[in-house]
């Protein structure tokens, strides 16, 4: 179990038969370089030595230099065979992954620092991501690869990436923002803990396939789906009903019945949440907030929603004060006064009318009093 | 040479500087009929503005019922490349650590049984193989696991777990949560690759309050390091900091949310029994402060995403537990907990939500477990509770008023 | 039981449900702790069932037992 073999290999001729089961990942060890594994468990400190590059100093005193770069999460086999020719060249062969889809080039031997980054930048890879930076986008399938997906969120974490680019590999900001793409409010990614997250919304009800839907659809998983019970069977049509006034739109039913087609071109749309985090520091978790519910999903560039995170973004870096996270922020500017600054328009949309109406309405006299 | 498609569209995402996953999508379209289809039917996706894939749901290895996602594309007769794309997840090593060589023979597989595209990596931990067809399945199965690569965790299932970059390279671990997460992967290979839960059931393991996994958001199950000891100070490395521009009075003591640290312009004092443990002070100050044993986990069950009832973070349960092999107290409460969830869940509802529907209370009697006031924000509010037989035998009061 | 005869039993109770009502694993399990078959029994046979490529689980809207032939049919109707 965990074992790799000497050297891997692909046989000539593959017999199913041999195929073993439950054997689990390789062993995390058969991957760490030498100077990891001498002094596992045992690091010091680090140091950030560049936006992307930091050192990690051993009890022993051995070091370890980390470049990292951005990588789109989507990978041709090409480049990733070109990171491992780099590897090789500078790493001895080693390079990770982090869970931001970033990769990081870990270098032994201090002189092979400077020539990595050269030639990286040379081959115009983006070196940065480390501190309070922007890091990599994590996201969601999007139209590349999946059935439920109401925008393409490669596409939205390129724009946003390449509008935010500075803040990756330069500038600092008071903290870093952490960024996430859903493509439908399945939400495969982090969205609802994220500083600043687009979510893909629909905005209309689903249309219902009455003679697909006995063949491919089961009554009570599909009833069971949503959230706010709109859906009631219809036994003269061995099909169901939707109750109009009561659907959110989430498409949760047609991840269990593929009958129940929602997608949209013209009335799907992208909404922004802000001001959650996962870390514990100083505050503790929080999820991220409704503050813009509908913007236009307008491929391939997305303008309106690009200009809509900077807006956001610029208030946070001009507002904010050293180590806010967004959320941080948010909470002690008051969320009347992020509408203020951000200008951000308020809606009906805004006031939670589903699960959490109880803990989000207002309960105090204390209003800033904020132009309007 | 495979088929080229006009992508208008898609060309103006290969502008700007952040890597371009078209420019990705093209240079295994160059080579590949897969991928090629692939990158038409994309376009066509970005013109139409809507996705043109198709609920999969059925196909899967033999005797496996996760790692592999059906996918068919609904333009199949335009694009019969894409006709079958399905994904495939393999399990990846902890702490997503590699050699070049590993890296090398997933390319030549995939090369060889699939489109060339890949994840690194989906967003539970896996690595993602992007589009194969429905016979390519089990060769490529095999080859993995001749050379010792696994396929990973989905449907209703244990999801392949994942961790953080841990103590292979960050000082502030206090689990080892690469170890952690190949010992429970290895402990419930049979959870992970046959289904058998009301739902899906996610681990994330972090070594610190830090959660560079999101373990608290984003997992059934969250693991996340922690200490009892206090925290050791250097001041000599605290007074370099100030001396570095590092204001310690606005940036570190202010923002202590226990108020418990204390500067007088030379060293700094820290009153360890209000610390609230939220890893501020020390992620600031790297070398400077340091956490000391005992180290172990916080314990906490519950997130996922919004369906069906909303979205929840994870709820304490352990406040501390040790945390050395083999790990059998998290791997019984794990057991215990997931039998009761798969007896009483209703089919997709994760662990979270039939607490909620049973009660807590029920849920940490099944695990053996008792009430502590490390578990809640706050006491309920209301003056509604109920009363099981035997709750005031022994006059729980006397003890306390003695 | 015998397990032969569980898994026959287990086989003809997925057949006969299709197209009506899916069974997940657990359905299956608790179907035959009714009839005094041990849990871990009718797990294992359900095992020898799917490693034997009669059985398959599927995952539209949750992971289920079904009929291997399914999938045969599902792609000769989805590639239509």
């Amino acid at each position: 179990m965990g074992d790799i073999p000497a050297k891997f290999f692909i046989p000539e001729v593959v017999d199913v038969k041999q195929r073993k089961t439950d054997i689990g990942p390789p062993h995390y060890e058969n991957f760490l370089p030498p100077v990891i594994k001498k002094n596992y468990g045992q690091w010091k400190e680090h140091e950030i030595l560049s936006p992307g590059l930091m050192v990690h100093i051993a009890e022993s005193g051995d070091k370890i230099w980390t470049v990292r770069v951005a990588s789109p999460r989507l990978l041709s086999t090409d480049t990733l065979r070109e990171i491992a020719d780099i590897a090789d060249k500078y790493c001895d062969g080693y390079f990770r992954f982090t869970t931001r889809n970033n990769i990081e080039f870990l270098v032994s031997d201090e002189g092979k620092v400077q020539p990595l980054i050269d030639e990286l930048k040379a081959k115009k890879f983006m070196i940065g991501g480390i501190g309070p930076r922007v890091s990599n986008v994590v996201h969601t399938q999007g139209w590349v690869h999946c059935h439920g997906a109401a925008t393409d969120a490669s596409g939205l974490v390129k724009c946003i990436m390449d509008e935010l680019a500075d803040y990756f590999t330069t500038k600092e900001l008071p903290n870093k923002v952490r960024l996430a793409v859903a493509c439908c409010t399945n939400m495969c990614g982090a969205v609802h803990c994220s500083d600043i997250a687009l979510v893909a919304i629909h905005t209309k009800v689903p249309r219902i396939e009455h003679e697909r839907f006995k063949d491919l659809c089961e009554l009570p998983t599909t009833i069971a789906s949503c959230p706010t019970a709109a859906i009631l069977p219809d036994p003269a049509k061995k099909s169901i009903k939707i109750k109009e006034e009561k659907c959110m739109y989430c498409g949760n039913c047609f991840s269990v019945c593929p009958a129940l087609p929602i997608k949209d071109a013209e009335n799907d749309g992208v909404a922004i949440v802000v001001g959650g985090k996962v870390g514990n520091l100083r505050t503790p978790p929080k999820f991220s907030k409704l503050a813009v519910p509908f913007l236009p999903n307008n491929p391939p560039r997305w303008p309106e929603v690009i200009k809509a995170i900077r807006k956001i973004f610029d208030a946070y870096v001009a507002g904010a004060k050293k180590h806010e996270r967004v959320g941080e922020w948010i909470d002690r500017i008051g969320w009347e006064k992020f509408f203020a600054v951000t200008g951000i328009p308020f809606t009906w949309q805004h006031i939670d009318d589903w699960t959490y109406t109880f803990e989000t309405l207002r309960t105090t006299a204390q209003i800033k009093w904020v132009k309007k | 040479m495979t088929k080229k498609y006009e992508t208008p569209l898609l060309d103006e995402l290969e502008k700007g500087p952040f890597p371009s996953f078209v420019t990705e999508i093209k240079k295994a379209a160059a080579k590949n009929p897969m991928a090629a289809d692939e990158l038409g039917l994309l376009e066509r996706s970005y013109r139409d503005k809507i996705t043109y894939w198709k609920h999969g749901g059925i196909v899967g290895v033999r005797g496996y019922g996760g790692g592999v996602i059906g996918r068919y594309s609904e333009l199949a007769d335009e694009f019969p490349g894409v006709a079958h794309f399905h994904t495939v997840r393999v399990n990846q090593p902890a702490g997503l650590f590699y050699t070049s060589e590993a890296i090398r023979f997933i390319c030549d597989v995939w090369d060889k049984y699939g489109s060339g595209l890949t994840n690194f990596h989906g967003s539970t931990g896996d690595i993602i193989l992007l589009g194969t067809v429905t016979d390519n399945l089990e060769p490529l199965a095999t080859v993995l696991s001749l050379n010792g690569f696994d396929l990973g965790g989905s449907g209703s299932a244990m999801r392949t777990p994942s961790c953080c970059v841990g103590p292979a390279r960050c000082e502030w671990a206090m689990i080892d949560t690469l170890h952690i997460t190949y010992d429970l992967t290895q402990e419930f290979q049979d959870e992970l690759h046959r289904p058998q839960y009301p739902y899906k059931y996610k681990i994330k393991v972090v070594g610190c309050p830090i959660d560079c996994n999101a373990a608290i958001a984003r997992a059934d199950l969250s693991i996340i390091g922690t200490w009892k000891g206090p925290i050791a100070i250097d001041q000599d490395r605290v007074r370099d900091y100030a001396k570095k521009g590092v204001d310690i009075q606005e940036e570190i003591v202010n923002l202590c949310p226990g108020k418990c640290i204390s500067w007088d312009g030379n060293s700094l004092t820290i009153n360890d029994e209000d610390c609230r443990h939220c890893f501020h002070c020390i992620a600031k100050l790297p070398g400077a402060l340091k956490p000391t044993p005992p180290f172990g986990a916080t314990i906490l069950i519950g997130s996922k995403a919004p369906f069906v009832i909303g979205a929840t973070l994870s709820w304490v349960i352990f406040p501390f537990m040790e945390m050395k092999p083999p790990y059998q107290e998290l791997k019984d409460f794990i057991r215990t907990s997931n039998e009761w969830w798969s007896e009483y869940g209703k089919n997709r509802e994760r662990i979270g939500e039939l607490i909620l529907r049973l009660g807590m209370r029920e849920f940490l009697e099944v695990c053996g477990l008792k009430p502590l006031p490390e578990m809640v924000k706050e006491p309920r509010r209301d003056p509604f509770w109920f009363w099981k037989e035997g709750d005031l035998e022994g006059k729980p009061w006397e003890s306390w008023l003695k | 039981m015998e397990r032969e005869e569980l898994k026959k039993q287990i086989y003809n109770l997925i057949k006969e449900a299709a197209g009506k009502k899916k069974y997940k694993q657990m359905d299956v399990i608790k179907h035959f702790r009714n009839l005094g078959v041990p849990d871990a029994e009718t797990k294992e046979a359900i095992r020898e069932l799917v490693d034997g490529g009669l059985l398959i689980y599927t995952y539209m809207g949750g992971s289920y037992i079904e009929l291997a032939t399914k999938l045969e049919e599902f792609e000769k109707k989805i590639l239509e």
